[in-house]
């Protein structure tokens, strides 16, 4: 092989990535962010290959959860917050081991990891892209709750607890996806790793929605938003900790 | 570690257990008074609840241990923290394990029922879901340096889910008694208030015993992974 085939096809121009260390921490940290979640974005719009198989599911597990819920029943709204909450968390996984699955997958991370950015950009920009699948996931979701089981699914608190919910599940499953995709044998894996993390989102998600639909006021379900918020924080701060350990050792 | 004061430290443990144990199952079995309900019946299930105390305080000595153990190993990097934070993991989820099963056999002549969706039974239940993981995630993992540092971020994280067991009853609806300074108007009575001396001595040297039954079978199993690791090193030495 001699080192002309090595040449790459299009004219690489270091300074592009350099450059970014001219910048303040913050904004190093935004355009790393946004670097990774482009690369990502690009990457999923060429196959689909994450959010078709997520919203398949989790308009599977909404279509079979409702087959058990008698129609009309007291109970069909509170339900049908288990419902909902249940085809986005069981959904969930299958986005975060497309993201670290694949041929290409370690190849990428190498790359990134040899780049200027700063790790933290890698994690929010994974973070992001996992936050847009779920919230795709769970638009999916909330029409199939909508359509199978009559729930009023356009009421912003729904929408809010949802959306935040999407966050914090992705907050977490980002890194559990880091230390599973590290193992050879971990098909399946990630699923039995990352839902018991993720459990207590999926309790505080349901009573809120359960509250909300129950008509009950502000004062009763705003609790439970503050605890979403926390476990958000929780999950994004210790993930960032996390992953800079986690990469490195990818290394 | 593995030296011979190791040893007999653990031998003596063993004694003081085996006496402490004889003594909490006394307090527990005999000497205390019987718990009477709402009718005036009396319950004599309830005396599975000293079992249920040691047992629950038997896993946080475990999970605690674990939590401790792995943030040193991150700190400095050595497999003899990750031996530790293992064996927590293992006797925290026996205790784990044993207070899911103590409640379930008081709550079937207590609430008619063998389980509830409460919520202390199902984050009870999480956590050692979680610390179940836990175990299954390591077993994926072949190099030990990985395989501890990946194990140490993970049990860091699941400590996270063991205040929400404590906090569960007083934030959600919850029947489950509460326990320490605490109070929920929805809770069926609050023990630490509710005890006579008998029934207070009976929970109070329960909690000893179990959790100096934590502390060995943590220290020992510790002890038996740090051979296990030498038998390992030196296996891969000679083939």
């Amino acid at each position: 092989m001699t080192l002309t085939s090595l040449t790459p096809d299009v004219a690489y121009d270091p300074t592009q990535d350099v450059h970014l260390q001219h910048y303040g921490l913050a904004e190093q940290l935004g355009r790393g962010t946004w670097l990774v979640l482009r690369q990502n974005l690009l990457v999923e719009l060429e196959e689909f290959s994450a959010v078709v198989p997520m919203c398949a599911l989790g308009l599977l597990v909404v279509l079979v959860m409702s087959l058990v819920v008698e129609s009309g029943s007291p109970s069909q709204l509170s339900l049908a917050a288990g419902v909902l909450w249940g085809g986005m968390f069981l959904a969930g996984p299958v986005g975060l081991e497309r993201q670290n699955s694949g041929p290409d997958v370690h190849a990428t991370m190498t790359y990134l990891l040899l780049s200027p950015l700063p790790r933290a950009s890698i994690y929010l920009g994974k973070w992001l892209f996992h936050c847009l699948l779920m919230f795709c996931t769970s638009g999916v979701s909330l029409i199939a709750v909508a359509a199978f089981l009559d729930a009023p699914v356009g009421q912003v608190w729904i929408l809010v607890s949802v959306i935040l919910g999407g966050m914090g599940f992705s907050a977490a499953g980002v890194v559990v996806s880091a230390l599973t995709a590290a193992m050879k044998k971990n098909q399946g894996l990630l699923a039995v790793v990352a839902l018991p993390l993720t459990l207590p989102l999926f309790l505080i998600g349901m009573s809120l929605c359960r509250t909300v639909w129950s008509g009950a006021p502000w004062q009763s379900f705003q609790h439970w938003l503050y605890l979403i918020l926390l476990y958000n924080g929780l999950s994004l701060l210790g993930g960032i900790w996390a992953t800079e350990h986690v990469w490195r050792e990818w290394q | 570690m593995l030296n011979s004061s190791w040893a007999r430290l653990h031998a003596w443990a063993a004694y003081l257990l085996i006496v402490g144990m004889a003594l909490s199952l006394w307090a527990g079995l005999v000497n205390a008074s019987s718990a009477i309900n709402l009718t005036g019946a009396e319950q004599t299930a309830q005396r599975i609840f000293y079992a249920h105390m040691g047992t629950n305080m038997m896993a946080l000595v475990g999970f605690l241990a674990s939590f401790g153990a792995s943030i040193i190993y991150l700190l400095r990097r050595k497999l003899v923290w990750d031996s530790l934070a293992t064996a927590g993991v293992e006797v925290g989820l026996v205790g784990g394990l044993g207070t899911l099963i103590s409640g379930s056999i008081w709550a079937k002549p207590a609430w008619g029922t063998y389980w509830t969706w409460d919520p202390r039974l199902t984050t009870a239940t999480i956590v050692v879901l979680i610390y179940i993981a836990y175990l299954q995630l390591r077993n994926g993992l072949e190099n030990p340096q990985t395989r501890g540092l990946f194990a140490a971020i993970y049990a860091v994280l699941a400590y996270g889910t063991v205040p929400l067991t404590y906090y569960s009853a007083i934030w959600f609806r919850s029947i489950h008694p509460m326990m320490f300074l605490a109070s929920n108007p929805q809770a069926e009575g609050e023990f630490v208030t509710a005890l006579g001396p008998s029934m207070g001595f009976a929970l109070q040297s329960s909690i000893v015993v179990f959790v100096l039954l934590g502390l060995t079978l943590v220290a020992l199993r510790w002890r038996m992974l740090e051979f296990d690791g030498r038998v390992r090193t030196i296996r891969g030495r000679l083939i």
